[in-house]
């Protein structure tokens, strides 16, 4: 099991494991609250300035995706793993015009979930049932994915099993992931978030200064992967795979971006780290410094291509970039290395599990199980459900056959855009009617699980032609394959837009135009 | 104005046919490459100069 552990690298993973996880239960104790409300083990009190939101965004939306899953991509087939350069750009522009509006409407009603402001903007208990439940099903494979990155830097430090110890380096990830956030709430992974940045910058530095060098520059690391595609191509001619794009991957690139973006900021966590910033303006702020984030996800895209000239030759792609690290550095540099990308998974995990929770305690137990439930009631339970959600991870990681981890998350967002026009719409009108988006919902869900749903694993896209039972070949003619979350909210929002043109809604809307505008926007009207 | 700034990147980010090449390459780095990542530093700058905007019109 261990005969062939990496001691050197493993001393300095455990090191500086442990140190983060001191940190991190120390931080139950920092701008002290009492940690028995929701409101303070989920949301840290809602007293983040920029700085501290700036890590914590930060942390949650750059994780183990960007450093196992999507150079696991690039490794594989090239170019087009890049998608997530284009979708992480398209974000903050979007972002910069809509989240500073949730802010300020959430602050005002004290909504604290997606859910929340459904409820509080379109008086409907079903949508709001329908929001909290997608984004506590989304949050599941995005969690397996941070998962499956922990593992697989456990197992490229040297542990093995044969049998049931297989599942060793899986089972000793999630263990520590349950027990960490179970402790200290969103106090923990806030603090966090800080040193595991810092160390994620360090490695990545270094990563793109030492590699290239001692390739001999990016010349010949990109010829040297050029070569490789060329001779996957070769010998697997149906196989899509290049420097640049083949002309059919270019919808699939398109929309997975436009797809991603639109997905990500509907994710309990993102919101959970949205809301907990001090003002709209911090939200302002961060819009543009996290483009700082989307650089470096660009930069370790590229050790995927790295790993090819460095003659990185492994079976399963999402072990491309630990190996690449074992073979460049020295082994105490690769364990620091492997301890940032594991708390780098770590933390979005805690944040996420907790996001998920907030959301079910708040919009599910309490409006449809126990209306009267105590202050310390809804913390048992939130902490409850944030378990029951990593375990969910698990069964994911065990019953959902991927090609690729990323597939993981790209299955979520299928999912977590389908609250795309009821968020997103409602922050500007209330013309749309809560049953309308209801409906559009649950077509958006069936439409974008039924396209995902492959012969043998679960796939994120699908060409615009499908053959319909009893109607027959149906084919809109554009001629490319489409991200089937984006296929699947397009046909969403038409049949709200019809069904609200029908149906209009008598129910009572909480908000005012004025609720959605924070202090900065109204000193600049 | 303002949202002109902040429409440009996000549009210039998914005219994928339009990056999608090896050469000029920069540093030996492919078009296809160093394009989408010098466009996030310029992206950055795009909200930030939208934000100037919004709030020299006060």
């Amino acid at each position: 099991m261990i005969d062939k552990l990496n001691w050197t690298a493993t001393i300095v993973f455990v090191f500086f494991f442990a140190l983060v996880t001191v940190i991190g239960f120390m931080a139950s104790r920092w701008k002290a609250g009492d940690l028995d409300l929701l409101h303070e083990w989920g949301l840290g009190g809602q007293r983040f300035g920029a700085w501290i939101t700036w890590f914590l965004l930060g942390g949650d939306l750059y994780t183990a995706y960007t450093v196992i899953a999507i150079p696991a991509v690039v490794y594989a087939i090239g170019a087009y793993g890049f998608f997530a350069v284009p979708y992480t750009i398209v974000i903050y522009p979007f972002l910069y015009l809509t989240m500073p509006r949730l802010w300020a409407v959430s602050r005002k009603h004290g909504y604290i979930t997606a859910g929340d402001f459904v409820l509080g903007r379109y008086g409907d208990k079903w949508l709001e049932l329908a929001v909290a439940l997608t984004g506590i099903l989304a949050t599941m494979p995005y969690i397996a994915l941070q998962l499956v990155g922990m593992e697989k830097v456990i197992q490229a430090l040297g542990f093995h099993g044969e049998g049931y110890l297989a599942h060793l380096p899986l089972t000793i990830a999630f263990v520590i992931l349950a027990l960490y956030t179970y402790k200290s709430g969103l106090r923990a992974p806030a603090m966090i978030a800080f040193v595991k940045d810092i160390m994620i910058y360090i490695f990545i530095i270094a990563a793109v200064i030492v590699i290239p060098m001692q390739l001999g520059g990016f010349g010949v690391i990109f010829d040297a992967a050029s070569k490789v595609y060329e001779a996957k191509v070769a010998a697997n001619p149906k196989l899509s795979a290049g420097l640049i794009l083949t002309p059919q991957q270019i919808g699939p690139y398109i929309t997975l971006a436009i797809g991603s973006a639109m997905a990500l900021f509907m994710y309990p966590h993102a919101l959970t780290g949205t809301l907990s910033a001090s003002s709209g303006q911090a939200i302002r702020r961060n819009t543009m410094t996290l483009p700082a984030y989307s650089f470096v996800l660009g930069l370790v895209a590229l050790l995927g291509i790295m790993a090819h000239a460095a003659g990185v030759k492994v079976a399963n792609p999402q072990d491309a970039v630990p190996q690449l690290l074992l073979k460049v550095f020295p082994d105490w540099f690769a364990g620091f290395s492997f301890a940032a990308i594991a708390i780098g998974a770590l933390v979005p995990a805690a944040v996420m599990s907790i996001g998920a929770a907030n959301t079910f305690t708040r919009n599910v137990w309490k409006p449809f199980v126990n209306p009267q439930v105590t202050p310390r009631e809804e913390s048992v339970v939130a902490k409850l459900v944030s378990l029951i959600v990593k375990v969910g991870a698990l069964i994911v990681i065990f019953f959902v056959p991927t090609q690729f981890a990323l597939d993981l998350q790209l299955l979520g967002g299928v999912w977590m855009i389908q609250i795309f026009p009821a968020m997103i719409l409602g922050l500007y009108t209330r013309w749309y009617s809560g049953r309308a988006l209801l409906v559009g919902w649950a077509a958006g869900m069936i439409l974008g699980t039924s396209l995902a749903w492959g012969a043998t694993a679960w796939v994120p896209v699908h060409a615009l032609a499908w053959d319909i039972p009893l109607i027959g070949k149906f084919d809109l003619g554009l001629g490319f394959a489409s991200y089937n979350g984006l296929t699947a909210v397009v046909v969403n929002f038409v049949i709200a837009t019809i069904l609200s043109a029908v149906w209009k809604s008598r129910a009572v809307d909480q908000t005012s135009a004025a609720d959605f505008e924070d202090e900065a926007a109204v000193a600049n009207a | 104005m303002k949202y002109l700034l902040l429409l440009a990147p996000c549009v210039l980010a998914v005219m994928t046919p339009l990056y999608n090449g090896l050469s000029p390459d920069l540093f030996g780095i492919p078009l296809f490459y160093w394009f989408q990542l010098l466009l996030i530093p310029v992206s950055a700058l795009a909200i930030y100069a939208a934000d100037r905007v919004g709030k020299a019109r006060q």
